[in-house]
Parts: C-alpha cells; sequence; structure tokens
C-alpha cells in the first residue's frame, strides 16, 4: 500500500525534467538560521511521522514537516524532497536526513531516523508474528497473494502512467527497454546494470545535444 | 549470533541501497535475488509474505529489507538490515544537501535528471514483472495484476481502492476455490 508514495515519487522523478535550475537556486533557504527546533522536537516530529505514514510515509512526512510544524516552507521542502530524488534510497528517509542534518548536525539524524523507524519497524515484527499465527489459514495466503499481485500491478501501472509523458524519443525508449530487460529479464546484479545503464544515458544525452 | 552472516546481509543490502535509484520498491527484483537466489535468506513464499506484511505496516517501504534481516538473523538481522539501507545513502544525502544549491545548478546534477526517468520505468516495470512472477499464480492473480495496473495507469483516483478490492476479490475467489 506504498501506493501513494511510489505514486508520486516516480512522477516528481518525471517531472525534473521541467524543473529550471534557476528556480531551484532562487529558492535557496536559510534553514540553517532556524536553530530553534532541538533534537527532542525533530525525535516528537518524526515519530508522528512514522506512526501516520500508512503507505509510504511521503505524505505524512510533508504533513509534519511543512503544515503542522512549519519547519519549511512548501518550496523547501519540494526542493529538499527534489535532491533526495535523484540520490540513491528512499527518497523520504533521504528528505527527513537532509532535513535533520541542517538544524542538528549528526545528533539531530539520530534522533529523527531514531524517531522515524521505531514504531514502524515494533508494528512490522508485531504484525509479522500476528501473520505467522495465521499462516495457516488459506485465506490469509489467499490474501497475501492477492495483495502481491496487486503490488506487482502497482509497478507495472506506475511505469506505464508515467512512460505516456517521459518516453517521447528513441532513445529514452531504448534505454526504458535496456533497464527492463536488465533486471527483468537477464537479472544482471544491479550495481554493474546501473553503472552501465547510466553511462549510456549520460552517452545518449550528450549525442543529442550534438545535434 | 552468526555474525558472518549479518556481515553479509550489511554487504548485501548496503550495496543494493546505493544504487537503488527511484525508490526502494524498484530495488524489489535486486533484493528478491539477493535473499532468495543467491544467499537463501528466504524462500518464494516467504519473501512473498515478507512483502504483503511490510506493505500493511506504517512506515517507509524499506521495511521489506528489514523483515528479511529480521527472518534470518532475529533482532539484530532487522538492526542490521535496517541501518544497512538508511545509512549509505544517507551520507549521500548529508554531502548533496550541504552542498545544495551549488549542486542543484550544476550540469552533473541536469544530466542526472533528465538521465534517469527513462530507467527508473524499465527499472519499475522489470520490479512489477519479477513481483507478479514469484506470487501470481493462476488466472485471478493475473486478472487482479493487470486490473491494478490498467486503473493506475489510466486513473487518477487513490490506488489504495483497487488494491484492497484486490484483496478481498483474492480472498474471496481462494475461498472458492479459484486460487490454486
Amino acid at each position: 500500500m506504498r501506493a501513494e508514495h511510489i505514486g508520486s515519487s516516480i512522477v516528481a522523478i518525471t517531472q525534473v525534467d521541467e524543473m529550471e535550475s534557476g528556480r531551484l537556486a532562487a529558492s535557496k533557504w536559510e534553514m540553517g538560521r532556524r536553530s530553534h527546533v532541538s533534537c527532542l522536537d525533530l525525535l516528537l516530529g518524526f515519530l508522528t511521522v512514522g506512526m501516520i505514514g500508512f503507505g509510504g510515509i511521503a505524505n505524512a512526512l510533508f504533513h509534519v514537516v511543512v503544515d503542522k510544524k512549519k519547519w519549511l516552507t512548501s518550496e523547501e521542502y519540494t526542493m529538499t524532497f527534489g535532491l533526495a530524488q535523484i540520490l540513491p534510497g528512499a527518497a523520504p528517509i533521504n528528505t527527513s536526513i537532509m532535513i535533520a542534518d541542517r538544524f542538528r548536525g549528526f545528533r539531530g539524524i539520530v534522533c529523527a531516523i531514531g524517531g522515524l523507524l521505531c514504531v514502524p519497524l515494533i508494528s512490522l515484527i508485531m504484525l509479522a508474528m500476528v501473520y505467522d499465527h495465521f499462516a495457516d489459514v488459506p485465506e490469509v495466503r489467499y490474501g497475501t497473494i492477492a495483495s502481491v499481485a496487486a503490488a506487482a500491478g502497482l509497478s507495472l501501472g506506475t511505469a506505464l502512467k508515467a512512460s505516456f509523458r517521459v518516453l517521447h524519443s528513441v532513445p529514452r525508449i531504448i534505454m526504458a527497454v535496456a533497464s527492463f530487460a536488465a533486471i527483468g529479464i537477464f537479472r544482471v546484479p544491479m550495481i554493474p546494470a546501473m553503472l552501465a545503464l547510466m553511462i549510456a544515458a549520460f552517452a545518449f544525452d550528450y549525442l543529442g545535444r550534438g545535434k | 549470533m552468526n555474525l558472518a552472516g549479518l556481515l553479509i546481509l550489511a554487504i548485501s543490502f548496503a550495496t543494493t541501497a546505493l544504487v537503488s535509484f527511484g525508490g526502494i520498491l524498484v530495488m524489489v527484483p535486486e533484493i528478491h535475488r539477493q535473499s532468495v537466489e543467491i544467499y537463501h535468506w528466504a524462500n518464494d513464499a516467504e519473501f512473498a509474505s515478507a512483502f504483503a506484511v511490510s506493505q500493511m505496516a506504517p512506515g517507509p517501504n524499506i521495511m521489506l529489507m528489514s523483515l528479511i534481516g529480521w527472518r534470518a538473523f532475529g533482532i539484530a538481522g532487522l538492526l542490521v538490515a535496517t541501518l544497512a539501507i538508511v545509512i549509505p545513502p544517507g551520507i549521500l544525502a548529508v554531502v548533496t544537501g550541504r552542498m545544495e544549491v551549488k549542486f542543484s545548478t550544476s550540469a552533473f546534477f541536469k544530466l542526472v535528471r533528465s538521465s534517469l526517468p527513462p530507467i527508473v520505468i524499465g527499472l519499475m516495470m522489470a520490479s512489477g514483472f519479477i513481483t507478479a512472477k514469484i506470487a501470481v499464480e493462476g488466472f485471478i492473480g493475473v486478472f487482479i495484476a493487470a486490473g491494478v495496473a490498467i486503473s493506475v495507469a489510466l486513473t487518477k483516483q487513490n490506488p489504495l481502492i483497487p488494491i484492497v478490492l484486490s484483496i478481498a476479490v483474492g480472498v474471496v475467489a481462494g475461498h472458492f476455490g479459484y486460487m490454486s
């Protein structure tokens, strides 16, 4: 049920083309000076994010950081999230780390991530134990298969939706097909696959500019 | 405590995290490849159930890997797996965050931003494909996956609705013997 998160994540990453770097530069923020946010504030704020973050934490993070606590303006948040998105790892977690680092440095990160993960991890283990207890009930197994099938459909559908707006040139279609084939069909290990794909994408980009 | 196993878990998940462009769910094929095919921390059915359970809990997607760590090595595995996914990209995030504007206006940043989306789309397709191969059996499973895919691709409604509907369809179909 990470639906909205994946949705927002891939949609945002497909919008990046359109973002002008000038606009990014213009929205440089002064967060470093807002030192009124203490480690305890971070801990409690991110505790809330973890607790209410059903269906991925991206929406909950925005709600707490921007709407409720007003630690960042909407624009600052969007910029931070945009940066986090082109980095490896989960974008909402990277965003949380960047925010906490701005306010309180390393100790802030420890408080924020500790707060963010403790409730979800405890719930995860409790759910896993409940699941194990009922794993022999056939209906639970059917429900599991159905929810994984739905998750598969969700990934395919999200990719399809994004491809309508992203795959508008032959090199881009080639890149998408190549990454699908490498990982989905040939099961190439991710690190060499990503390296090769990125180099190919950079090369296409470079050749495209030469025209 | 199985220290060698934990070390392999940490290295495997940390390196996966470092190339997880496009989020952790895009990495499902790689996580599956490592935890089922190479290191045998789980079999296909356990992987599918970990996937389902980690989706039901509140919190970030990375908990699929936390749960695999817990299943294989207990509480130490849970912590090692979680930290292995959070820390390496986290260090990059801190460095990037501190460079902030300087980085976001650089040519490299723009290059990555325009090159990444097609790759992420391919990876996400692969993720859906592999996830389907792991768990989908029979006509009903294909029907559910295709139905959710079409509704997500063509409508703007909250995907939670088709997913909850899918689980209901699966339970009912299974109850009447239409799911193996």
